[in-house]
């Protein structure tokens, strides 16, 4: 075609390698791109931070509406996730470190929950290592949080 | 010239493969996020546990007693189903998760209606049967509850210190008013003087579920309760079995319907009754109903 256009045979070739050279750095772009695309898709924890957010608040739904004391220990895997869980005011928070985030990018996933006035709260910031496991406890007029050893 | 004209004719020869390109890198994402979840879809769940904490929360519209800090879910306290008492049992501000109206029921008559979060309620009302994001889902639910109307407090035996319970007459065994008699002997009607009570004389409980409960907490506050052979205590009319204090002379008998009742059939038959009873749960009025749900959760 290029000869037919008025190209001489080198011309011809060179630009055709040209574009080869165009069309495979192309590739390797869609390649890369589609690699680090489904990897991130494969390895993010966003699904887990929902599932953890949303399971905590659920659970502290219950506790508040507990007709006696409670003493809870959240059974969920947080530690093999390295997740820190906020409970702050009507809200629960799991995010990660940002050196442990998936792609430097550790996004905060929180959920509400549904807290009784006349109840006072003592919540904290915990991350759970080996052997450890979340607290919750409804005592009289507390709800509070901790870090309780298994 | 010619040449300019020869590339830019062989890169137009390159646009439908880059369309191809572009086709099907569209197709593989689309693939790819269809098949990843990353939505939890709690809504049932939501609204079993708004239920069930309607239902069980001891500073909700249950009857509570704050003598024995426990709560009798299933029993609805009518002083207690407020709407403001309610929000303040169940908070969360600016609350888009969730929304209930409530209905008391006796009979098939409503009784009275209040709202849990009614300013959500009622945007997300019309949009109930509207499917997808935007719309919301609506949940219906209905249990059986006991309506208290009034009330006896099992711990105090007293009437007047629930608040909104009306104050109903109570007798003694002699069939004075046990206000009068408080008043006569200069007695108020708290722990201490029902230990007294207790001590000194023979109270006789009905036997209900929760009984050994409440005798768990009458001793946990320091009260002798003495659990009697089952037979000893039977009621002849209606076969509960009771359980006694220790023995004595004083005779306290807490008002309601059932008491004067048995008082007035024993008096008829020319006997004393030998004991009172208490109905526990603290019921003065207890009547049937249905508490009913209409729950409204936005779809996300």
């Amino acid at each position: 075609m290029l000869k037919k256009r008025g190209l001489n045979k080198r011309a011809e070739v060179e630009t055709k390698i040209y574009f080869y050279i165009a069309e495979i750095v192309l590739v390797g772009f869609v390649l890369v791109f589609l690699y680090v695309y489904v990897s991130g898709i494969a390895n993010s924890t966003l699904l887990e931070k929902n599932y953890f957010s949303r399971d905590i608040a659920l659970l502290m739904n219950t506790i508040h509406a507990a007709p006696g004391n409670v003493d809870y220990l959240y059974e969920g895997n947080l530690t093999g996730y390295n997740f820190i869980v906020n409970l702050e005011k009507n809200k629960v928070s799991v995010y990660e470190k940002e050196e442990d985030a998936n792609l430097g990018n550790p996004i905060k996933v929180s959920y509400p929950f549904m807290e009784d006035k006349a109840m006072q709260v003592e919540y904290e910031e915990v991350q759970l290592v080996e052997g450890e496991k979340l607290g919750l406890t409804k005592e009289a007029d507390t709800v509070k949080t901790e870090v309780e050893a298994r | 010239m010619k040449g300019k004209k020869a590339i830019f004719a062989e890169m137009f020869s390159w646009i439908p493969n880059l369309l191809l390109l572009a086709a099907v890198l569209f197709v593989i994402l689309t693939l790819v996020n269809l098949y990843v979840v990353t939505n939890v879809d709690t809504k049932d769940t939501e609204v079993a546990v708004l239920v069930n904490r309607i239902l069980y929360s001891p500073n909700g519209i249950v009857y509570s007693d704050k003598e024995l800090e426990r709560a009798y879910p299933g029993i609805v306290d009518l002083a207690r189903f407020d709407e403001t008492l309610l929000n303040n049992a169940i908070d969360l501000p600016g609350n888009r998760i969730i929304a209930a109206k409530l209905t008391l029921l006796d009979s098939n008559k409503e009784v009275k209606s209040i709202y849990f979060n009614k300013q959500w309620y009622e945007n997300w009302a019309p949009k109930k049967y509207m499917g997808g994001p935007g719309g919301a889902t609506k949940f219906k639910k209905s249990v059986y509850v006991l309506i208290m109307e009034q009330c006896v407090d099992p711990a105090t035996l007293s009437t007047n210190k629930i608040e909104g319970c009306e104050a109903i007459k109570e007798i003694n065994r002699d069939g004075l008013d046990i206000k009068e008699a408080e008043k006569a002997e200069g007695k108020e009607m708290d722990w201490a003087y029902l230990k007294n009570a207790l001590n000194n004389g023979k109270i006789i409980f009905t036997l209900k579920p929760d009984l050994t409960l409440y005798i768990l907490n009458l001793r946990a506050k320091g009260i002798d309760v003495e659990i009697p052979q089952e037979q000893e205590f039977i009621d002849p009319e209606d076969k509960a079995p009771a359980i006694k204090t220790t023995s004595g002379a004083h005779y306290y008998i807490p008002a309601c319907s059932y008491i004067k009742t048995k008082l007035k059939g024993a008096e008829e038959s020319g006997q004393k009754p030998a004991a009172c009873y208490i109905p526990l749960g603290g019921t003065g009025n207890l009547k049937k109903g249905t508490l009913s749900f209409e729950i409204i959760v936005p779809n996300t």
